[in-house]
């Protein structure tokens, strides 16, 4: 039976005796993260000080739950709003550590430490670490007190490792139940749209991705946060090209670039593929160019290596159908291979392209 | 095929006390926005009024009265009054409102008219009913022969209307107050609520018959003196008393990449004086839209960079919740937000043209929050880096004063303030050492050493060695070899102060590689998240596995050190150098678990003993 953690009831709880007590400083620890949420996308540095602010409070209450706490979302920092995996994983594992300890036997947010994680190693080497993924989540479904949230993206890892593993029925299925599992909050909605409409438009099922996004656009909107809303514009916009419809694609993307002036953060795959792509269709392959580089600059040398791998692999293919030299990118592609624990498929990869196959596989999943 | 013909279709009905109870206790988060709405509504009415008679000599009042004696608050308004239709059409229809529909005809016509116009949902009377159990509106248009109405309510599924005796043109709600709302009748509470809501109104709000309205009527920036307004306005609103700067809002045209629109903006920003303890302190707005205040403390609006900056923004843009104690985070609010943050930017660049020791005031006033800005925007960092100041083991520095110090070298902590022996080595060498222990300092030394190929970063947590200068004496050799024989990882150095004659010095990860690989052994990890630290501690391991035990320099030019060198091997000379191993360890103190401790004790001890015999 899944155990439950009311990781909501401990900060209210805290937050409603602060109030009691007056107590400006401890009304501050209780509500920062909240701060630092709203900072997340379009200022992730600016997060990082608020939970650094979080943190220092803390320390000085002598609040080792939310020192603990305040930590956790520095790694959720890291790994998804500042782009260095590196650090968040470096974080994911001290803080793993340190939970294990007596005083924190019933620290609410125990699962979500865990869960960065994981997640940091689902994006470190998702192939690699496959069999440990899986008995983690697993394990922590059984063993481990988890909030809704937690246990909403414990399901999308499902998806997404399904979706990385080429098991796209499976994906598919599995972020339907992700789905249903996040009516609680916008924010979920719209990042389980995100996965869906992923998989409908690299099967190339265009209705359906469109309408994903149009959903995705709303619950952003509902969750105030801008990603979706461009991602929404980014899929339209790339359908519409796709179908011709260049009047509607060009309106689109203007809505992309209109919203996307405000986002701090660093980008999806998703939503690179998609530009790339839109790009492309209209001949324009120096700007797919420009936006490879732009995203492997982004990841390089900060500990994502499968991404690493995969941006290198679209970059080569995309030299060869610009009639481009390959081999120095072939050559830093096989040395991001080898930070790989399985390589073997993309070495498979990188051999179709040096036979001059510049295909892509569902369009750069 | 209409309603009554189709039995599928139904009308909606409402339930008032209910809706009652949703407004009161979810809606609103405060029972004082009855007030506001209730003046709002009145302030449209006067609006009416002037638009609808064009009459030049009509002055629009608002009289706001307490009678303790029989409990009640009545906001009385000299505007355009009801006629009987109006009662039935707006006043008794949720969700209907006069003054929405009055803004839309006006729009294309007297947009400038419509723009004053504040209400929009025909809810705000509503709100009345938090604050009153029964509620009495007493009106009479303007439009000739109207007569005097008189519409009660208890808040029930009923109401009541009938004529009365004639009462001039208007209209007076009068508001029996509720048990749990007693404190609007304080004259003071009322006189602040009025105060916040209606400051800006251009309609003049009197309380009690006093003789001076108690708003302002226009917001600073209309005022004859805007400057000493504005001065006055922040020493009011916000206790601040002497900003460092303020910077005006004005219309602002936003680039929307393939079209660009026009921000219509009021307001200002400015800078108080000095930084605080928590970098969350400031960044905030006063929102208002067309003149009625809708927030305070709205954090969205600003860059979240300029959390040194408060002000105050008029944007009828700007849409409310219908509370309109919030806003809507819609595209206007971004674009908002976009055309806020151009203005400052291009005030702050003003100011650090014009005044520079402005300026440098600012920075250094809000060192903290600038750096983590400057360390994102390359334009920025320029006109900071040499401002903006460190703290330091000597207090607070700039770069550019602290590198004469230091021959361009920027030695630095993570940790606050390091360890006891990278201070004593940064102190040794005649340095000061900065804190970088906040997020933005070492990305920002960075940026600043990159700049500059003559500055030199050294993070003495972790690096400390580079303090250290090796050396290649033979007259150290015999040391050397003793503590090699006894697999001590040693090296013969020189460094500062030369009184220190060793210190032992770990890795940065050597605590916690430790720790984890105890945890690991003992099962303290649910299974399979052990297999991911134990894959990353492995990892961390191999990068230092040699030295997971401490190296323990000895200063050459020490003259303990000196002497030792020259004596031979025997107990006396063996048990002081054990000695002092022994007190580097327990010097460097974290390393050490409890029998680590008592061992270098008993070896202390034991070299004493020795050193006695002799």
């Amino acid at each position: 039976m899944a155990l439950e953690s009311d990781i909501w009831g401990w900060i209210d709880d805290y937050y409603r005796s602060a109030l009691l007590e007056r107590n400006a400083t401890k009304i501050r620890l209780a509500t920062l993260h909240y701060d630092a949420w709203k900072q997340f996308e379009h200022d992730p540095d600016a997060a990082l000080a608020t939970l650094d602010e979080g943190m220092a409070i803390a320390k000085k209450l002598s609040e080792p739950w939310w020192q603990i706490y305040y930590t956790y979302w520095r790694t959720e920092a890291f790994v998804f709003y500042v782009g260095d995996l590196n650090r968040g994983l470096d974080n994911a594992v001290r803080t793993a550590v340190e939970i294990r300890k007596p005083e924190y036997d019933r620290f609410p947010a125990k699962g979500r430490v865990y869960r960065v994680l994981l997640d940091s190693y689902v994006f470190r080497d998702p192939i690699g670490y496959e069999d440990k993924i899986r008995d983690t989540i697993q394990t922590m479904e059984q063993d481990i007190p988890l909030d809704l949230d937690t246990r909403c993206l414990l399901q999308a890892r499902r998806s997404q490792m399904a979706n990385i593993l080429h098991q796209y029925d499976k994906a598919e299925s599995e972020a339907q139940v992700y789905l249903s599992m996040s009516q609680h909050s916008a924010f979920r909605l719209m990042h389980a749209y995100e996965i869906l409409a992923d998989l409908a438009y690299r099967a190339e099922n265009y209705d359906r991705a469109v309408g994903y996004a149009e959903e995705m656009d709303e619950q952003s909107r509902r969750s105030r946060k801008k990603s979706g809303i461009v991602v929404g514009y980014e899929i339209r916009a790339t359908i519409a090209r796709i179908r011709g419809d260049e009047e509607n694609a060009v309106k689109f993307y203007r809505q992309k670039l209109a919203h996307e002036a405000s986002l701090g953060t660093k980008r999806g795959s998703f939503s690179y593929d998609l530009m790339c792509r839109f790009h492309e269709l209209a001949g324009e392959t120096d700007k797919s160019w420009q936006l490879r580089e732009r995203q492997l600059s982004e990841i390089e040398g900060k500990g994502f290596f499968h991404s690493e791998v995969w941006v290198r692999i679209l970059r080569c293919r995309l030299l060869g159908r610009m009639g481009k030299p390959l081999n120095e990118e072939i050559t830093a592609t096989r040395k991001a291979i080898s930070n790989l624990l399985k390589p073997d498929t993309f070495i498979e990869k990188v051999k179709r392209i040096e036979s001059g196959d510049y295909t892509e596989d569902r369009h750069g999943g | 095929m209409t309603e009554q013909q189709d039995p599928n279709k139904h009308e909606f009905q409402i339930y008032l006390p209910g809706l009652l109870k949703v407004l009161a206790e979810s809606l609103y988060s405060t029972k004082k926005v009855a007030i506001r709405e209730l003046i709002q509504n009145a302030h449209d009415s006067c609006v009416r009024r002037r638009v609808e008679t064009k009459q030049a000599s009509y002055k629009p009042r608002i009289d706001v009265s307490i009678d303790e004696e029989n409990n009640t608050v009545t906001i009385k308004d000299n505007g355009s009054g009801l006629t009987k239709e109006d009662v039935r059409t707006y006043l008794s229809t949720i969700g209907r409102s006069y003054t929405r529909q009055l803004g839309e005809n006006l729009s294309i016509f007297n947009p400038d008219e419509a723009s004053q116009l504040i209400g929009q949902f025909g809810m705000g009377f509503l709100s009345a009913f938090l604050v009153a159990s029964e509620v009495v509106l007493t009106t009479r248009s303007y439009k000739e022969g109207s007569p005097t109405l008189q519409w009660r309510s208890n808040g029930d599924v009923h109401y009541e209307l009938n004529e009365v005796v004639e009462e001039p043109v208007g209209t007076s709600v009068e508001l029996h107050i509720k048990p749990n709302a007693t404190f609007m009748l304080n004259e003071g509470i009322l006189s602040d609520t009025i105060a916040q809501y209606a400051d800006f109104l251009p309609i003049p709000v009197y309380l009690n018959g006093g003789f001076y309205p108690i708003n302002a009527q226009r917001p600073p920036w209309e005022a004859l003196d805007p400057k000493q307004a504005t001065q006055d306005y922040i020493q009011r609103v916000f206790r601040v008393s002497s900003p460092l700067a303020v910077i005006e809002l004005n219309d602002q045209i936003v680039d929307l990449g393939h079209d660009s629109m026009t921000i219509p903006l009021e307001g200002f920003v400015f800078i108080p004086p000095g930084s605080v303890a928590s970098v969350q302190e400031y960044g905030d707005m006063n929102v208002y839209i067309r003149r009625m205040f809708i927030c305070e403390r709205q954090r969205d609006l600003l860059p979240s960079w300029a959390r040194f900056v408060r002000g105050v923004v008029d944007c009828t843009y700007l849409q409310p919740t219908a509370s309109r104690e919030e806003l809507h985070q819609d595209d206007n609010f971004m674009f908002i937000q976009q055309a806020i943050e151009e203005q400052l930017l291009k005030g702050l660049r003003q100011i650090a043209d014009d005044d520079p020791t402005k300026w440098k005031q600012i920075v250094r006033g809000h060192a903290d929050v600038i750096m983590g800005w400057a360390v994102q925007d390359n334009e920025f960092f320029e006109q900071v880096a040499d401002i903006v100041t460190f703290r330091t083991t000597r207090g607070q520095i700039s770069l550019r004063d602290y590198l004469k110090e230091t021959d361009n070298k920027i030695y630095y902590v993570t940790r606050q303030m390091g360890s006891l022996q990278e201070r004593l080595l940064g102190e040794g060498h005649g340095v000061p050492v900065i804190d970088a222990s906040w997020f933005a300092v070492t990305p920002f030394l960075k940026k600043y050493a990159n700049r500059d190929s003559n500055v030199e970063l050294v993070q003495l947590d972790g690096e400390s060695n580079q303090l250290m200068r090796p050396i290649d004496d033979e007259r150290f050799d015999k040391i050397a070899e003793f503590f090699q024989r006894r697999e001590i990882k040693a090296r013969i150095v020189t460094f500062k102060p030369e009184d220190v004659p060793g210190i032992v010095i770990y890795p940065k990860d050597a605590e916690f590689i430790m720790e984890t690989r105890s945890a690991l052994d003992s099962d303290e990890l649910p299974g399979p998240l052990a297999g991911l630290v134990n894959d990353y501690v492995n990892r961390l391991s191999q990068e230092h596995e040699d030295d997971l035990d401490g190296t323990f320099y000895i200063n050459a030019s020490n003259e303990l050190i000196i002497k030792l060198a020259k004596l031979d091997p025997g107990t006396g000379r063996d048990s002081a150098l054990m000695l002092i191993y022994q007190m580097a360890k327990l010097f460097s103190g974290r390393m050490l678990d409890n029998l680590q401790i008592t061992e270098a004790f008993r070896d202390a001890g034991s070299a004493i003993d020795k050193l006695l015999e002799d």
